[in-house]
């Protein structure tokens, strides 16, 4: 890790006008490392997908300041700093699997049959040799998210947002999805903000561990997962990966209000 | 077997329908007179077309349904396209878009003949406003439903304005179009029907009305099968027309 790419200091993300505005997530101050893999863990409604749309600038922070540190040339023209992968609705449904997977380098005037062949090129390499043409409702959720996959990495951006991107996949495919992100990622290290509820797809990917707390969010626990690269699959069954694992759940049960166990016999 | 599932259900209907038909007007059941046989009203198509009259009578109907149509669906999705981009304007003209869409469009007729003349422009003019109103109602409901997910990712990868609406609202809104522009037809066909009947000198509606009043029973069956036939072959025509043009929508 060279040095820091992003820096959040003091935010805090509401929602909403007068009485009914929601904070989102508070006190929230953290940075994130050049080349960084960071996956951001936390109950349902801790704002984990307000903390990716605040870095992609699709939310504005009401208090603190998002600072991209960044001092090449190229992020001075208008191509955005973040690419963000999203959970559901990832693919326009009205284009090919390749116009979906160029439609950063469509956005950025890039030459059809120029992005047409980098778009082509990832695709087949990740099984979509011959869907090129297909539209998206042809494809399986796998697929899918594959195809949103390689557009956030065409996009060329220095950081990439992925907000659950396989919380939809049966765990096969899930397994299948996150080796070749690794892959992907390996190969052209981008910083990496992954925002996900299972923890051992946390561990099995990442540098470090964010825990965020239930809603308003705020950063109450952090994990490094040192652990050399390329990983083994099965990560997290090693002995130490086991420990941490049980390490973050009961963080994370310490952030949730008690199951009421009335009833049960 | 094969061959009876390879023919369309409602073929086999309109089939049995028609055989039916001359079969009890043959026996007499049906009094011919008013219930002209199948056989006779085939004829009677022919003798028409021979003359040309049902050519004529049908083009004159279709072209000021279409000429209708087509002013007023290009005027409607240029205005939804203006309210949309203007929430304010949506809010101040919404109701009255309302009001009129939903009143009997023949009862403006003396209204625009008062204010434009009888003739053939106040005609239209009612068929067009009929096409605009429903275009304009659907389309900019089209375009507010828009998932804002998609907007936002094309927002995200740093998309100006002019591509969001050319690759996001454009082919998102495609499929509501389309279904607004096949109502509009087959609205504006009726319309115009109903116009001819009441003021037209010639097309369709007028053709049965002669018919009507000359008590060609016939003639009065052939122009209402032929009314209800376009009507037909033009959704379907949209159909088809659809299917090419918006080959992502799951069917």
């Amino acid at each position: 890790m060279t040095g820091k790419i992003l820096r959040c200091s003091g935010v805090r993300v509401a929602y909403g006008d007068g009485p009914v505005r929601t904070t989102a997530l508070r006190h929230l101050t953290f940075e994130v490392g050049q080349n960084e893999f960071l996956s951001v863990v936390g109950p349902s409604g801790s704002g984990k997908t307000s903390l990716l749309r605040l870095l992609a600038g699709l939310l504005r922070p009401c208090e603190g300041s998002v600072e991209f540190l960044l001092d090449e040339p190229k992020h001075e023209t208008h191509w955005p700093l973040t690419s963000l992968v999203f959970q559901e609705n990832s693919l326009f449904p009205w284009m090919t699997v390749v116009e979906n997977a160029a439609f950063a380098l469509e956005v950025q005037k890039v030459d059809r049959a120029e992005r047409e062949r980098s778009a082509t090129e990832l695709l087949a390499r990740f099984g979509l040799r011959g869907r090129e043409r297909d539209y998206p409702h042809q494809l399986s959720t796998g697929m899918k998210q594959r195809v949103a996959v390689i557009r956030a990495f065409l996009a060329g951006a220095p950081i990439l947002l992925m907000d659950e991107p396989f919380a939809a996949l049966d765990c096969q495919s899930r397994y299948r999805a996150q080796q070749e992100l690794l892959d992907l990622w390996q190969q052209d290290r981008k910083t990496v903000v992954f925002v996900t509820h299972d923890v051992g797809e946390a561990i099995r990917l990442s540098d470090r561990i964010l825990v965020l707390s239930q809603g308003p969010g705020t950063i109450i626990a952090e994990y490094r997962v040192e652990q050399p690269r390329p990983r083994p699959l099965l990560l997290e069954d090693s002995e130490e990966m086991l420990d941490l694992n049980r390490e973050i759940f009961a963080c994370l049960q310490l952030t949730q209000p008690p199951v009421s166990m009335a009833g049960a016999s | 077997m094969r061959v009876i599932r390879s023919v369309p259900a409602a073929v086999w209907f309109f089939a049995l329908f028609f055989t039916c038909w001359q079969a009890l007007a043959s026996l007499r059941i049906l009094d011919p007179l008013f219930f002209p046989p199948p056989s006779r009203l085939f004829s009677t198509v022919g003798s028409l077309l021979a003359s040309g009259e049902l050519g004529r009578e049908a083009g004159r109907t279709l072209t000021r349904a279409s000429v209708g149509f087509g002013t007023g669906a290009v005027a409607g999705i240029l205005a939804a396209a203006l309210v949309s981009s203007w929430p304010w304007l949506h809010r101040a003209t919404q109701p009255a878009i309302a009001a009129l869409y939903s009143s009997p469009k023949l009862t403006l007729l003396p209204m625009l003949m008062l204010l434009v003349g009888v003739n053939e422009t106040s005609r239209i003019l009612l068929v067009g406003l009929s096409s605009f109103l429903l275009v304009v109602m659907q389309v900019s409901d089209a375009v507010r439903s828009v998932n804002p997910d998609y907007v936002n990712m094309a927002a995200s990868y740093g998309a100006g304005q002019a591509m969001v609406i050319r690759r996001v609202y454009l082919p998102a809104c495609l499929p509501q179009i389309f279904t607004a522009l096949r109502l509009a037809f087959g609205r504006a066909l009726v319309l115009t029907i109903s116009i001819e009947l009441l003021s037209g000198q010639n097309g369709l509606g007028s053709m049965i009305w002669s018919a009507w009043q000359t008590f060609a029973v016939e003639k009065l069956y052939v122009g209402v099968m032929l009314a209800a036939g376009l009507g037909l072959l033009f959704q379907a025509l949209f159909r088809i027309l659809e299917r090419r043009l918006v080959p992502w929508e799951r069917r």
